[in-house]
């Protein structure tokens, strides 16, 4: 039995992590697609699974049969769910979802609106939890120079957060403590968290860098080597994640 | 996951209570994440967890190693099993990866090798009191059971057999790393350091860890049978290298050149758990070394 062998185990494994409350009830937060979740492999924890989604010109656009969900709510409104209901909230690549499907939209998404919103919900010492791409990785940065190369990647949520921005919307919401570590490779398949602290960020991908040396031509370890240095990294690989508390 | 870690390195006297801890996590394809675990840019924690009880057997080898090998080994530091994790902690070791050199050229490699030879010497002193022959051949016919129902049966049974007539059984009884391969070994300066010892002492015959180590390097059936059957290669790094590990070892080196598809079959068995293509990788491998022994006609009896 390999309990990490697929990476939607790998991604659900991400929410055991964080310490939270003895209880661990838990709300998942989706917006389309399949939430992360489902109820049968909740038997550790209470799980709520709630999709979320933009109203949008007077239509609902959530489907009234969706039958995933124990709840439905829109991103810009309170949560339908009672105060301290949830030991831990559950956000994965919901914001960057939420962000491209309003994108255009005159209501734009604000994620320390609906982080407000989760903390409302959280008991204290509660966890909001997530996962979200980074508006500055390189490989974006890249693709926007060679769009032929972009294409054969297939498609690909556009990064719309920083190091900086996360927890700027963390701190605005209200949460507290927050850790941010740089997620490789991605956010759908995770293999390696590395805290996005200065020297624990430099020292980890200089090991990275150690180990793939040989596999990369001179000019492209030297141009990585730069990176690792200048500690680039934790500000240009694809994808963050990221956790926070409600203060007690 | 966090809370049990930090949990136990409390328990453990590691750390005090409310230190901020900053953490690297790895997840493996199998049922383990490692974790380091820093208290500042050079004190760390090598953590092991898994959410099934997978580290009883393993700290148990891993300070076996480290009692017969001493600063080679990371220091194993303690186990508990914490809110369902279960939690194994070592000493974590600042070090760079080992890169070996084919060309012998890179001063760090070289201290590398040479310090691995020393390893070896050191590895002959644990060799144990016992009657090799039974040991080796109970081994043998394990090995040989293993693969009964596979389509390498055959392949197992000739190199058993080989192994055999060539008087592997008579080699003296060591116990041996299991997993030493490139990824495993690192450097420290000058110190070298080995990784991953949780299937030391399960293979006892000598010489395993040695082609484990070519195979990790080369990956490549076309150097390992010039090994096999080259003198050419004996002036190269790596054929200095397996001289002087044979020496080290006291294993005779033209056996040990002979045996090598022997040893890969061994290697394969203790890679069984690990994912397909490492597994195919060294499958190739014995197969195609079969084959160039088998055109050049070596003979049972070298």
């Amino acid at each position: 039995m390999k309990l990490y062998e697929f990476a939607a185990d790998r991604a659900r494994l991400l929410y055991r992590i964080p310490p939270v409350p003895r209880e661990g009830r838990t709300l998942e937060l989706y917006h389309s697609e399949l939430p992360l979740h489902s109820k049968r492999d909740s038997s550790a924890r209470p799980l709520t699974l709630c999709r979320i989604g933009p109203h949008h010109s007077g239509r609902n656009l959530i489907s009234e049969n969706d039958s995933q969900s124990d709840a439905q709510a829109e991103c810009h409104a309170p949560l339908p769910f009672p105060q301290s209901s949830f030991d831990l909230v559950i956000v994965h690549r919901t914001l960057d979802e939420l962000a491209a499907s309003q994108s255009g939209s005159q209501r734009r998404f604000e994620p320390s609106t609906l982080l407000s919103h989760i903390q409302a919900v959280l008991a204290p010492g509660g966890v909001v939890a997530g996962c979200v791409s980074n508006r500055w990785a390189l490989k974006t940065l890249v693709a926007k120079f060679r769009p032929l190369a972009a294409q054969t990647h297939g498609p690909r949520l556009p990064g719309r957060y920083s190091l900086g921005s996360i927890h700027r919307f963390l701190a605005t919401a209200g949460l507290s403590d927050a850790q941010v570590f740089t997620l490789l490779p991605n956010g759908a398949s995770p293999s390696k968290l590395i805290d996005t602290d200065s020297t624990i960020s430099r020292i980890a991908f200089r090991h990275e860098l150690n180990i793939a040396r040989h596999r990369r031509a001179s000019l492209g370890y030297f141009a990585r080597l730069a990176m690792v240095e200048l500690g680039m990294n934790r500000h240009l690989e694809e994808a963050y994640f990221f956790w926070a508390f409600k203060p007690c | 996951m966090l809370s049990a870690i930090e949990g136990v390195l409390r328990d453990l006297e590691l750390i005090e209570e409310g230190v901020l801890l900053r953490h690297c996590i790895s997840i493996s394809n199998g049922n383990t994440i490692s974790v380091s675990s820093y208290l500042d840019g050079s004190r760390f924690f090598q953590v092991k967890v898994s959410e099934i009880d997978a580290f009883a057997d393993e700290y148990e080898t891993h300070l076996q190693g480290w009692r017969q090998f001493g600063s080679v080994v990371p220091k194993p530091i303690g186990r508990q099993i914490r809110d369902g994790w279960d939690v194994f902690v070592a000493q974590g070791v600042q070090h760079k990866p080992f890169i070996f050199d084919p060309l012998g050229r890179e001063p760090n490699s070289n201290k590398i090798m040479l310090a691995l030879g020393r390893y070896f010497m050191t590895a002959v002193e644990a060799a144990e009191a016992g009657d090799s022959q039974k040991i080796h051949k109970a081994f043998l016919d394990q090995l040989r059971g293993h693969f009964s129902n596979s389509p390498l049966a055959s392949l197992v049974n000739y190199w058993v057999e080989r192994g055999r007539a060539l008087g592997i059984c008579n080699l003296p009884v060591i116990p041996q790393h299991g997993d030493f391969v490139e990824n495993n070994i690192g450097g420290q300066g000058d110190q070298l350091i080995i990784f991953d010892w949780e299937d030391f002492g399960k293979y006892q015959i000598p010489g395993l860890d040695v082609c484990s180590f070519c195979f990790s390097v080369t990956q490549d059936a076309g150097t390992l049978a010039q090994l096999m059957t080259s003198l050419e290669i004996q002036s190269s790094a790596l054929g200095k290298f397996v001289h002087d590990a044979c020496h080290a070892l006291g294993i005779d080196l033209t056996l040990f050149r002979s045996l090598i598809p022997l040893y890969l079959l061994i290697f394969l068995h203790a890679k069984r758990e690990y994912s397909p293509t490492v597994q195919s990788r060294i499958e190739r491998c014995v197969r195609q070394l079969t084959s160039t022994t088998q055109q050049h006609c070596i003979p049972s009896n070298v």
